[in-house]
């Protein structure tokens, strides 16, 4: 009996702990602005059982700010708003001119998101309709991976972005864009100051050529 | 047993006996006389003797003697043709004697007895352990007969130091213990200690070395091994070389050693007689199989249940979409799946022969394979608690350590996540630091301290480098704890 006794609160708290929640993971988010605040797109991953392939799925809401959309997102999603795997922030050309700071700030302290996220900066167009371009999961995260790799494209994550810009405002991200096959291309870097999208340079200009934009 | 007084009586003796034994239609006397007068009982248990040896040592020198009578000394010496024959005064010794296959006889005149070795029971012939296979060395096994054993030691260690104490344990059985080693090897601390704590045991009976084992080990309680258990002589003979202790029950095929160290449990006999390379590698696999088997379901559960974020993403994907529909948590299906591998390999080792196989396959592929398909349980979870079971029988000594200990893990897991399972790990370090065999550390040359002691710890060093006469066993007794 005191033996049970013993054990009881021992087999309560493994019996009463541990249940796993669905997870609705987000592989990607994308952010533009709207007229009355922001509208946030997030590709979330589906894999209904091991034979199928994750294929991805596209919420969008809209709100005042990133906290405020993260909150609405997580009421739309049947399962636990999962953020660690989501390898990519999309920013829309608007968005992108509005302080980026604040957010980068936002991104860095939420538990969920890892700090290696790659921001990156929709030329022309929205960001969303850059996400939904294509219809394979990590695609982007693959692409600016590759990019950042072969030199093409800036290695900027979530983390070194917002500490550059602590530092001095200005940064360079990645850009993006479709291109004329409607395929999802790089398209130069955005260069931000004050923690604001300034200005496109495209591929042939990092090296110090004419500016665009 | 009460006083029993034996007479100068023949018939008396004779009665007295018949009075003792009555009911038992094993016990046989046969009286013997001589053609010039001697007269004699002959008492034994069929079954129990050589019929052959009885006949023509004991019964035919009685019959053919020229004495007329003769005293138990005389008897012993000079009549009876065999080899072992005594006369014997203990009435304890006596009985024990006689009703292990000796043959007692008494001849008129003389109220002593006489004992003669007449054991010829069956017994089963030497053959490999069914447990501690090898590939290659020797494959003789201990039997449940007492003598054999001792012989089969013996013929391994021609060394005159190598000695043999017997006690008799259990009132009921008085069964035979022997205490065997190599004086002046063996510390005389580590004889004294173990033949303090077999005399201080008091028991009804002893059918087997576990019934002593589980009495005379240090740390009772710990799922962790401190008195090694083997069936195979050339254990026991490396064992006793290395100066430790060994125990051989009469009718016990398992031999018990002692002090067993910690490092003895990821030993194997191949390792001994097969090349150093493969031995280590095997040895290491061992290691890591011990390791995975305690830890790989916890981990399993840790990070899905609070650590997803480690989990590389498509794995995590997979994994949540065969999760999907499975009513139990996940920590509470592993536990579940872990039962049913115990209970599986329960079956399996109960069932006999090719029914245990077929078991074994309706079990593991059948259940397994309709558990996924029904939503039962996910088909991530199965291959894990497959992996923790195939890895679990890679250490056999562990076995109970691995059972137990997995579903601690497997507790801190679900309940703390990968500080659990750390925090679990690090509690079974301490335990293990604060464990000894026989006084002897147990976790004894697992760290590096002196670089002899290194020779066969971790790895076996080749038989070229290693130094048999370093004895480790014997400098490391600790102070505190020295019997």
């Amino acid at each position: 009996m005191k033996l049970l006794a013993k054990l009881l609160p021992a087999i309560a708290l493994v019996a009463l702990c541990g249940c796993s929640r669905e997870v609705s993971p987000v592989s990607a988010l994308a952010l533009d602005k709207t007229e009355s605040g922001y509208r946030l797109t997030a590709e979330v991953v589906r894999q209904d059982s091991l034979d199928d392939a994750a294929s991805p799925a596209y919420l969008t809401v809209s709100g005042s700010d990133m906290p405020d959309l993260l909150q609405r997102l997580s009421n739309l999603l049947p399962g636990e708003l999962y953020l660690s795997h989501a390898q990519v922030l999309l920013l829309g050309e608007t968005a992108a001119e509005d302080s980026i700071l604040p957010l980068a700030d936002y991104l860095c302290t939420e538990n969920d998101v890892r700090l290696s996220l790659r921001v990156a900066v929709v030329r022309g167009g929205t960001a969303a309709d850059l996400m939904r371009n294509d219809d394979e999961v990590y695609a982007l995260s693959e692409l600016l991976e590759r990019a950042a790799r072969e030199g093409t494209l800036p290695d900027m994550p979530l983390y070194r972005a917002a500490e550059v810009l602590h530092a001095s405002g200005t940064a360079i991200l990645p850009a993006l864009t479709l291109d004329e096959f409607e395929q999802t291309a790089p398209a130069g870097t955005a260069v931000f100051a004050n923690s604001q999208l300034s200005c496109f340079l495209d591929g042939g200009e990092i090296g110090g050529g004419e500016t665009g934009a | 047993m009460d006083q029993i007084t034996f007479s100068t009586d023949l018939e008396s003796n004779i009665r007295l006996l018949q009075a003792i034994f009555q009911g038992d239609n094993t016990f046989v006397t046969r009286r013997a006389a001589g053609h010039k007068g001697l007269s004699c009982a002959v008492f034994f248990f069929d079954g129990m003797v050589n019929n052959i040896v009885i006949n023509q040592s004991v019964i035919r020198p009685i019959v053919c003697s020229d004495c007329a009578r003769v005293s138990a000394d005389e008897l012993a010496r000079t009549i009876l043709q065999i080899n072992d024959s005594r006369v014997e005064t203990d009435t304890d010794k006596l009985f024990a004697s006689f009703l292990y296959g000796d043959t007692v006889i008494f001849t008129e005149g003389d109220a002593r007895p006489v004992v003669v070795n007449t054991k010829g029971f069956a017994v089963r012939t030497a053959s490999e352990p069914e447990n501690e296979r090898v590939l290659s060395g020797p494959r003789e096994g201990f039997t449940e007969c007492f003598m054999p054993n001792l012989a089969l030691i013996r013929r391994r260690l021609n060394d005159k130091r190598l000695k043999f104490t017997f006690l008799r344990i259990g009132s009921r059985t008085n069964t035979v213990v022997c205490l065997c080693y190599l004086a002046g090897v063996c510390e005389q601390k580590l004889i004294n200690y173990l033949r303090r704590k077999l005399e201080a045991l008091d028991l009804d009976s002893v059918l087997d070395a576990n019934y002593l084992a589980e009495r005379i080990r240090d740390h009772r309680w710990a799922p962790f091994p401190t008195l090694g258990t083997t069936e195979r002589p050339d254990v026991v003979a490396a064992r006793l070389v290395e100066g430790r202790c060994a125990v051989v029950v009469d009718g016990s095929p398992v031999v018990l050693t002692a002090p067993f160290l910690f490092q003895e449990c990821f030993q194997s006999n191949d390792d001994y007689y097969i090349g150093f390379l493969h031995a280590n590698l095997s040895r290491v696999l061992r290691v890591l199989g011990f390791v995975c088997t305690l830890t790989f379901p916890a981990l399993y559960v840790a990070l899905l249940l609070y650590h997803r974020e480690l989990v590389p993403a498509r794995l995590l994907f997979a994994i949540s979409a065969a999760q999907r529909g499975v009513p139990l948590p996940i920590g509470w299906e592993t536990f579940l799946l872990l039962l049913v591998l115990e209970a599986l390999k329960e079956a399996g080792a109960r069932t006999p022969g090719a029914m245990g196989q077929t078991m074994s396959i309706v079990g593991g592929l059948v259940l397994g394979q309709a558990a996924v398909s029904a939503r039962f349980a996910a088909a991530p979870t199965v291959i894990v608690v497959a992996i923790a079971g195939v890895t679990g029988l890679m250490v056999p000594k562990l076995q109970t350590a691995s059972l137990w200990l997995r579903f601690a893990f497997l507790a801190a897991a679900a309940a703390y996540g990968l500080y659990g399972v750390g925090l679990a790990l690090a509690l079974v370090l301490v335990w293990l630091c604060r464990m000894h065999s026989c006084s002897v550390p147990y976790l004894l040359n697992l760290v590096p301290r002196i670089k002899a002691e290194q020779e066969d710890a971790w790895l076996r060093a080749p038989w070229f480098f290693m130094r048999y006469d370093r004895f480790a066993v014997k400098r490391n007794v600790r102070k505190e704890d020295r019997p």
